[in-house]
Formats: C-alpha cells, structure tokens, sequence
C-alpha cells in the first residue's frame, strides 16, 4: 500500500475532517503531521505533499527543506493554501482533493499537476509613490475600473504579507485580502551623457528643466543653442517639451537650433504635427551616437564645440555652440518595500526583473506589476488586461520558452551559431552535453529551432507547426 | 486570386496591412499569417501552403541588411529560392515571392507583386 505524507504549516482543522471521512475510500496509508513534528527517521514514504503558506518559494528553498527533513524529493506538488479558504471547507475541500487524486494518480512519480489559482478575488491595489500626481492615479485607476475590477488606491501607510497566491494588505487598521498589486514607482530624471569636466565648468551645459524656466527671463536672441538627446527610451512628454521650446527659440529668438539625437519620437498624439512645426520653424534635427561625439570648450570658455558624426550620410562635422540643453531620461527607481513586505524570502524593493520573455508590465512576484506614472493612454489599458488575464487565469506565463530535446539535440552547434542574440551555449560534458538556451536573453524568433537539423529545439506555448503555426490574421481581402 | 502573405512581426505584418488599407492589393483575397520572424519558417510549410488552392505565397520580411534577428531575412531568402527553384522544376506556376521592405514602405511589397504577375522574379 502506497504510503503518504502530508506536511501541514499550519494547522487545518477541515483537512483533518477531510481525511477522517474519507480515509477508507482513499486506500492509501496517510499521515498528516504539523511541519514542527516532522524529523528524520519518519520511516520511507512514497509520497509527500507538503503544504506550505506560501508560493514564493524557490526550488532551492524547497530542496533545502527536503534535505532537513531527510528526504530526497523526485517531484514536487504545490497546493497553494490560503487561509481564508480553509473556514470554508465546501469551497476548498473539492479542490483539494482533486488536486490530491491527482498526485496519487501519478504512480511513477511524474504526474504533472498544474497548480490553477483556487479564487478569483478581484480586488486590485494600486500602490503609488507620494510624490505621483493624483491624475495620473485617477487614470490608472480608471483604466482598471473599465475592466471590471475593483480597485482602489492604497493608504500612506501600509504592510503586505504573502497569503497563499494572494496577498493580505494591512492598512490603519484595515485588512484586505488583495489579488493583485498595481505599483507605480517614483520617476527621477536622469541625463545618461557623461561631458568632460572642462565642458561642464563653461557653465554651459544647463537641464532641460532649468532652460525652460530661464528662457522666461533671459533672451537667447541669435545664438546657437544644441539639444542633446542621448537616450532611445526618451519618453513623448520630453520629446513635447523640447519641440515646443526649440521651435518658441526660432520664431521669437531667432536662435540657431540644433537636436542632436539618437532618435526621434513622433510616436504620441500631437506629437508629429509638434516635430513638423518645430521643423518649419527652422530647427534641425540631427540623428547621431552621441557617445562618439566630441565636445571641447572654447577658449574663452564662451562656447562649446561638438563634433560628431551623422548617421544619415556619414559625414564628420564639427558646431560651435553656445549653449547645450541636456534632455534628460525617466528612469524608474525600484519601489522601496524594506519592512513593508512580508514574505518567504526578504524583499528589501520590487525591480523589473530582467527576463524579457515576462509580459510588460509584471515583477518577479506573482500579482504584482508595475507602471510608470507618465505611461500612455494605451500602456495602461493594455496593463488592465494584464492584471485581468492574471487575476482568472492565476499565472504570469511567459509569452513563450524555448526547449531543447536531450534526445534529439547532436550536438552540432548550429543553434549557437545561428542564434543573433547569443542566448545558445552548450552545457553538460563530453557526450552528454546539450544545448542550452537562455530563458533571459532569449528573444523568441524562432531561428535557432528552424535551423536545428534534428529539430530538437521547440518553442512551448508558441506552435511552429504548419497549421496551428499562426493564427490567420484577416482573410478575403479586408482587414479586420 | 487568393495570396498568402507570412509576414514578420516587426516589419511585414504592418507592411502588408498597410498595403491592404491603402488599397494596393484590389481584387486580392490575402490571407496575413504572422510569424516572430521570417527565418523561422521551413521549407515544408512553404510546399504545404503552395499545395494548397493559393496564387502565390508572399513572404515579407525586414530588410536583408537591416533584419531584427540579423539573418532571419536571409534565411528565409535561401529558403525561398530553394523552393521556388523546384517549383519551377516541377513546372509548376506557383511561386513564393519575396518582400524586403520596412513596417512604413509599402511598395516593395506592390513591386513585389505586380513583378510577379508580370511573369518576372518576385525577388526585391
């Protein structure tokens, strides 16, 4: 008779209900034990189902969990437990035991159980920094609330601790349980072009910011005025800003205007009619790596010299300037989470993480998603349907992974080669060695697994097939 | 006529439904498949579809120069021609014609095809 053991975090009266009633039908030998009364010299068991607090385990901290109770783990179950759930055995014990059959259906030890999110609590969190405006909440809030869910903005001070898949949030007095967290983290500005201290002490180089205001007092009549844009990520709003201030420079100044950029964005609503204006107004828009340019004072300290290199034709040329404007980029500062966030590990502040395959928008903790506060009217629609997706399916899913068969894979090193983004190695030793792709840098385009000659290589979750490859977009001469 | 477009996501796609908005391709029953990119697709699919009640297959892609993974325009080229070279063996009408174009530019793709219907490389 199959042994099993059940491990308990916390004590679950309805489980024990649960196995008092059903224990002869069940034909196994079963034992629930608190996780306090667990030790080595339990005896062999076939299975063990340990329910735990918590999701955010890793298989490293379950592995050493494993290791002080004395056994060696072949497959692990996860039964996500959440505590309001338990009262309420109706609603929890068919679940449970369906995930339970499940496991012990699995005599070979493989059964792959796939842990569904057991309540769809549709409470949404929108956690802000003090100093975001209070519009751009609202607008966050409201792209949420279009979406059927219930949302509100969180306190000035408040505590979260992890609940099973969701998380209970403690507020002045308050405690909700909360599906999903909406975070939106302080933006700072930040200018990513480091100038030589000489050009810097001309006194020349001023922030956008502070160009704007002196213009108000100050006249800039006839002179040569440079803007530097280094960023690609320059967000539309500061694109806005530095179209109106270079054509305002033109018409009223009769200013020499010159955007040096790596790249333009027209891309926003109004934008391009704003680039065209400031275009016709007699700005120059110059596309250059700005890394490469070369910036030297003059000798009278009047003035600065950039040379650089178009990418438009190739040709070196060398302004005299006398004045830079550094556009600055938004970067986002991690949201500070120190003492507020209680969970398995400590969490001291919520960063993007740096697997690309991730939907936009999600952090390395399941419901918890972060937006920038000067995000477009789109981004925050397309995050509501994110969380949405999150908050009935239970799962961030990346897009897609790459995979690589052991059996099938030869070892013939096209896949490295092919690959353009190098996410391809080879792992093992001598003859048992495979490919290897890189979940992080791997960007999906499929190259690797069209070029492997043993095809031994898929992407999961995105179909290459022939019939299910891709779905068809419009048919019979309309677009849809 | 109905065509098959296999397009890549970053400039084909847009490419060819901005083709079709603008109305470069009257009379045309196009069918859009996307794909993340034009190097993914293998020889066998491109038989498959052309097995098929199609006209002709059209792959748009990135620019050859400028493909976003590097070689998948270039993959998908050599795949292309090894194909379209049995077609022509098997003297069979159908051809794959190729589009290298960016998500603005849309009249390679009308090159492309108009090339095609003339009888003439659709190779761009």
């Amino acid at each position: 008779m199959k042994r099993v053991l059940i491990v308990t975090y916390h004590s679950i009266p309805a489980l024990e209900r649960w196995y008092r009633e059903n224990e002869s039908s069940l034909g196994r030998h079963i034992r629930i034990l608190p996780k306090q009364q667990v030790g080595k010299g339990e005896g062999e068991w076939d299975v063990v189902v340990v329910i735990g607090g918590s999701l955010s385990l890793t298989r490293e901290e379950i592995a050493g969990q494993c290791e002080r109770f004395g056994w060696n783990p072949v497959c692990v179950h996860a039964f996500p437990l959440e505590k309001s759930f338990v009262p309420h055995s109706e609603a929890w014990l068919p679940r449970w035991e369906a995930f339970f059959r499940n496991i012990l259906a699995g005599d070979d030890g493989i059964a792959q159980v796939r842990v569904h999110r057991l309540t769809s609590n549709p409470r949404v969190k929108v956690l802000s920094h003090p100093e975001t405006k209070a519009q751009d909440i609202q607008e966050i809030l409201t792209a949420l609330k279009k979406r059927n869910l219930e949302v509100t903005a969180a306190e000035d001070e408040w505590h979260i601790a992890r609940e099973g898949v969701n998380y209970r949030y403690v507020s002045s007095g308050t405690e909700e349980t909360v599906g999903a967290f909406v975070i939106v983290p302080e933006v700072k500005e930040h200018f990513s072009l480091t100038l030589p201290d000489q050009v810097s002490d001309t006194r020349r180089l001023v922030p956008l910011s502070e160009f704007a205001r002196s213009m108000e007092q100050k006249s800039y009549r006839r002179q040569r005025i440079a803007f530097l844009v280094p960023s690609l990520t320059t967000p539309p709003g500061v694109w806005e800003r530095v179209f109106s201030l270079s054509k305002q420079l033109c018409e009223k100044d009769c200013a020499q205007v010159v955007v040096l950029c790596a790249e333009t964005v027209v891309a926003g609503e109004g934008l391009e009619e704003a680039y065209r204006r400031s275009r016709q107004a007699g700005a120059l828009y110059e596309k250059t790596d700005l890394s490469k340019a070369v910036f030297q004072e003059t000798i009278d300290m009047r003035g600065i010299q950039v040379g650089f290199r178009t990418e438009r034709d190739g040709a070196d040329q060398t302004l005299l300037f006398d004045w830079l404007v550094a556009v600055p980029q938004l970067e986002l500062v991690p949201f500070d989470v120190s003492g507020c966030f209680e969970a398995d590990k400590i969490v001291l502040s919520l960063d993007r993480p740096v697997n690309s395959n991730l939907p936009p928008y999600a952090l390395h903790f399941q419901g918890m998603y972060l937006i920038s506060p000067f995000s477009s009217h789109s981004e925050r629609i397309e995050l509501a349907r994110e969380v949405e997706r999150y908050l009935s399916e239970g799962v961030i899913a990346e897009e897609a992974r790459t995979e690589v068969d052991e059996e099938k894979c030869i070892l013939c090193l096209t896949c490295v080669r092919t690959c353009p983004w190098g996410a391809v190695d080879v792992e093992g030793v001598l003859k048992r060695s495979k490919a290897r792709v890189s979940w992080q840098t791997c960007r999906l385009c499929g190259l690797c697994a069209s070029s492997c000659p043993a095809e031994a290589i898929t992407i999961a979750g995105f179909p290459t097939g022939t019939d299910d490859m891709v779905p068809v977009i419009s048919c019979g001469g309309e677009v849809s | 006529m109905k065509i098959v477009a296999l397009c890549c996501d970053k400039s084909g796609y847009p490419a060819v439904l901005k083709a079709q908005q603008e109305g470069y391709l009257p009379g045309v029953e196009l069918e859009v498949r996307a794909v993340s990119c034009l190097g993914v697709i293998r020889e066998s699919l491109l038989l498959e579809i052309l097995e098929g009640e199609v006209a002709c297959l059209l792959l748009a892609g990135c620019p050859l120069e400028s493909c976003h993974n590097l070689e998948g325009s270039r993959f998908a080229k050599a795949r292309a021609e090894r194909v379209n070279a049995l077609l022509e063996e098997a003297d069979v009408d159908k051809r794959v014609v190729l589009a290298f174009c960016t998500a603005e530019k849309t009249s390679q793709i009308r090159e492309a095809l108009s090339r095609w219907l003339d009888g003439k490389d659709g190779v761009m």
